[in-house]
């Protein structure tokens, strides 16, 4: 995937850089936000990491202009200005994701990776399936192998978040952010906990676990490889 | 006090004003009185000039010329005040009688000829007719009028001069009432803003317009100096509480770099990279508060369910708290009435922190409980605790950022959970309260009633009404006895 990153401290430019190269990604980078806007313009990436404060123009503005020129390209904001408002302002401009600065590049990365394979428009599936596990949207119930799962209300949004994007890792911010609407991290266990519980429904009675954890990084679910 | 400053003062420009506007109407009344005067003074004197030559012109037809000689020799002799003046003359001017040397030149009404050794300011107004061939002349000196002029204007200036005097002393009495008061708040101001932020302005009993300024003024400078004294706590403590993760960080990083095994180094460098995530988190909530706190903007506020909220939060949290050994009860039936206006990210952020902060402290197999009601058309939240609860004296103080009443303890926790909880309840006018559970810990929060125009394009029309109409922000500890001590 061809991504441009657009930030202007160039240690972390040149970091990110080599951990998305390492991923397999072609990066190519800009310091200022003008060369942002133009490189975008001319260019064709798949993807833009965006900078909010740069020289010449802020990051708001180089997406403002994207978006009003018609360009639908993925757009992942990060920043150092990580309060809800910001959020908030960031996401009405455009973009499609934030993160906040200090990131951690897994973080960063599954992100990226979920950025990528939105499904273009808003095709809103009905029923998901992993394996034998099946979540139906609709009547609100998940089977696993013909069996009924009891689910509590997280629980079934908890395991929603993680088949739609199946086979890919979600982070714990992102299930925060998507599952229960928290922009903070609490202090407490709480993604650990519910995780727990959805895995002793999911899991614990069946032969094969569907859900599993990258360590420092997040959960994925998939079938068995 | 300068004297400069003195004369320069609103009470004796306004003294100065007054003067002014006297002189102008004094000066335009004493010019009509005097004009008036004159004319009714120069009346008298013709009417007096007037009998005196009918007296002659009687004379004239009762003798002719020489009852007349008579008659102005009489006269002469018997007015010996040398205030009227006769006089009978050929028309070639030889005199034929009176006490008059030259004859007038004109007919009628005039001014007489001053006679010699005649003062200039002694003129004669005088009556001139022809009587058969002879020029008659009865006159009478005018001093008289003049003198009155002058003492009228004398009076007029005098009083004038005392007035004026008058207004100028009270003016400087009073201006140096206002002057002195003014000089002091000049130096209190001057004062604080040198530093000394305990400096406040004297008030007066007098209650006038400068006490009432100067209260407004003490309430503005206790605000600010409450406020420099809170940034001043917080910038301490966030100095004390980000040096030690930083220091464990730094540790960590030079015990890495020389770190000869792979595997070690890389435990080290991600337990350096941890420390400094805290360090980033306490950086990111501090931040937070400080937006919360200043920000005034309600675009992002909405009407929504606080029961809805707390239900979901229990439902978030009550695996969490059964997994730390605690029990986490919940009204279980929402109460539709009860709906909070506000920010609901940042409410849900306030009382996630309240039930943390209740499972950090209430201890093992504590009972933690949230309540939702309405309550005079306001909504209120509890978050109860079985735990050892807080002392009353200490109520206030666990608002503070960095504030821990049991770090000896080794609580884990940044401090700041409660101070976020204040800035979002200062920001919606709600009011917490801290107060005992017996035992332990119950924390009410009492949100306002939603205003009754929530939508509205104009965010002037929502910001203001809704801040004045509101119940000032506060945080209270609630008076509460017999409690157990942590």
């Amino acid at each position: 995937m061809k991504i441009l990153v657009a930030e202007d401290d160039t240690q972390s430019a040149e970091f990110l850089r080599k951990g998305l190269v390492q991923e397999g990604h072609s990066v190519e980078c800009v310091f200022d936000g003008r060369d942002a806007l133009s490189y975008c313009l001319y260019n064709t990436p798949d993807m833009v990491i965006l900078d909010r404060m740069m020289p010449g123009m802020d990051g708001l503005t180089v997406l403002k202009t994207l978006r009003a020129a018609g360009r639908q390209l993925p757009v992942l904001f990060l920043t150092s200005m990580g309060d809800v408002d910001d959020r908030v302002e960031g996401l009405l401009a455009g973009g499609d994701d934030y993160l906040v600065k200090p990131f951690h590049f897994s973080e960063l990365l599954a992100r990226v990776t979920s950025l990528a394979r939105r499904p273009a428009g808003n095709e809103q599936p009905t029923r998901l399936v992993v394996h034998d596990l099946e979540l139906d949207l609709l009547s609100h119930t998940a089977r696993r192998a013909g069996t009924v799962i009891d689910l509590q209300a997280k629980e079934f949004t908890l395991l929603e978040v993680l088949m739609r994007n199946t086979g890919r890792i979600i982070t714990k911010t992102m299930l925060l952010e998507q599952v229960w609407d928290f922009n903070f991290d609490p202090k407490t266990t709480v993604v650990e906990t519910h995780m727990s519980r959805l895995r002793a429904k999911v899991d614990k009675p069946f032969e094969v676990p569907l859900i599993h954890t990258t360590r420092n990084s997040g959960y994925s679910i998939h079938a068995p490889r | 006090m300068r004297p400069a400053s003195l004369f320069s003062g609103v009470a004796f420009r306004s003294a100065l004003l007054f003067l002014l506007v006297f002189a102008v109407v004094l000066t335009v009344a004493g010019i009509a009185i005097l004009r008036t005067t004159e004319a009714s003074m120069t009346d008298q004197l013709r009417s007096s000039i007037t009998e005196d030559f009918d007296l002659l012109r009687d004379a004239n037809v009762t003798g002719g010329e020489t009852e007349l000689v008579k008659f102005m020799r009489a006269a002469v002799a018997t007015r010996s005040d040398k205030q009227s003046e006769f006089g009978l003359f050929k028309l070639s001017g030889r005199k034929i009688a009176g006490n008059m040397s030259l004859a007038p030149t004109f007919r009628g009404w005039g001014l007489l000829p001053p006679e010699p050794g005649q003062s200039a300011d002694n003129r004669f107004l005088g009556y001139v007719e022809m009587l058969d061939d002879n020029v008659v002349v009865a006159g009478r000196s005018q001093r008289f009028l003049d003198t009155e002029s002058g003492v009228i204007l004398n009076a007029l200036i005098l009083s004038g001069l005392v007035i004026c005097l008058a207004a100028l002393g009270i003016g400087y009495f009073l201006n140096r009432g206002v002057s002195q008061k003014l000089a002091v708040i000049d130096g209190t101001l001057a004062e604080v803003s040198h530093g000394n932020s305990g400096a406040r302005l004297p008030v007066g009993r007098s209650n006038d317009q400068i006490d009432h300024v100067s209260r407004q003024i003490n309430a503005h400078l206790d605000r600010l100096s409450e406020l420099m004294a809170n940034m001043r706590n917080t910038i301490v403590a966030i100095a004390h509480d980000l040096k030690s993760p930083m220091h464990r960080a730094y540790m960590l990083l030079q015990e890495a770099a020389d770190e000869p095994e792979p595997r070690a180094a890389s435990s080290k460098l991600r337990r350096a990279t941890g420390e400094l995530e805290a360090l980033g988190g306490v950086l990111d909530t501090v931040l937070r508060i400080s937006r919360i706190e200043t920000s005034n903007d309600i675009s992002g506020y909405t009407t929504f369910s606080a029961a809805v909220l707390v239900q979901d939060l229990a439902q978030t949290f009550e695996p969490v708290i059964e997994a730390a050994g605690q029990t986490l009860r919940s009204a279980s039936v929402p109460e539709s009435g009860a709906a909070i206006f506000g920010d609901r990210k940042m409410v849900q952020q306030m009382l996630v922190n309240l039930i943390e902060n209740a499972s950090r402290h209430a201890g093992p197999e504590s009972v933690i409980e949230l309540g939702v009601r309405a309550d005079d058309g306001g909504t209120i939240v509890t978050v109860a605790d079985s735990g050892p609860g807080i002392p009353p004296d200490k109520r206030e103080e666990v608002f503070e950022p960095f504030r821990r009443l049991n770090e000896s303890r080794g609580t884990p926790g940044s401090g700041l959970g409660l101070a976020l909880v204040k800035a979002v309840a200062t920001r919606h006018h709600a009011r917490v309260t801290l107060g005992d559970n017996h035992p332990g810990l119950r924390v009410t929060v009492y949100f306002p009633p939603p205003p009754a125009i929530v939508a509205g394009p104009d965010r002037s029309t929502m910001d203001s009404p809704q801040v004045a109409d509101s119940p000032r922000p506060q945080v209270l500890p609630e008076a509460a006895t017999n409690f157990t001590a942590k």
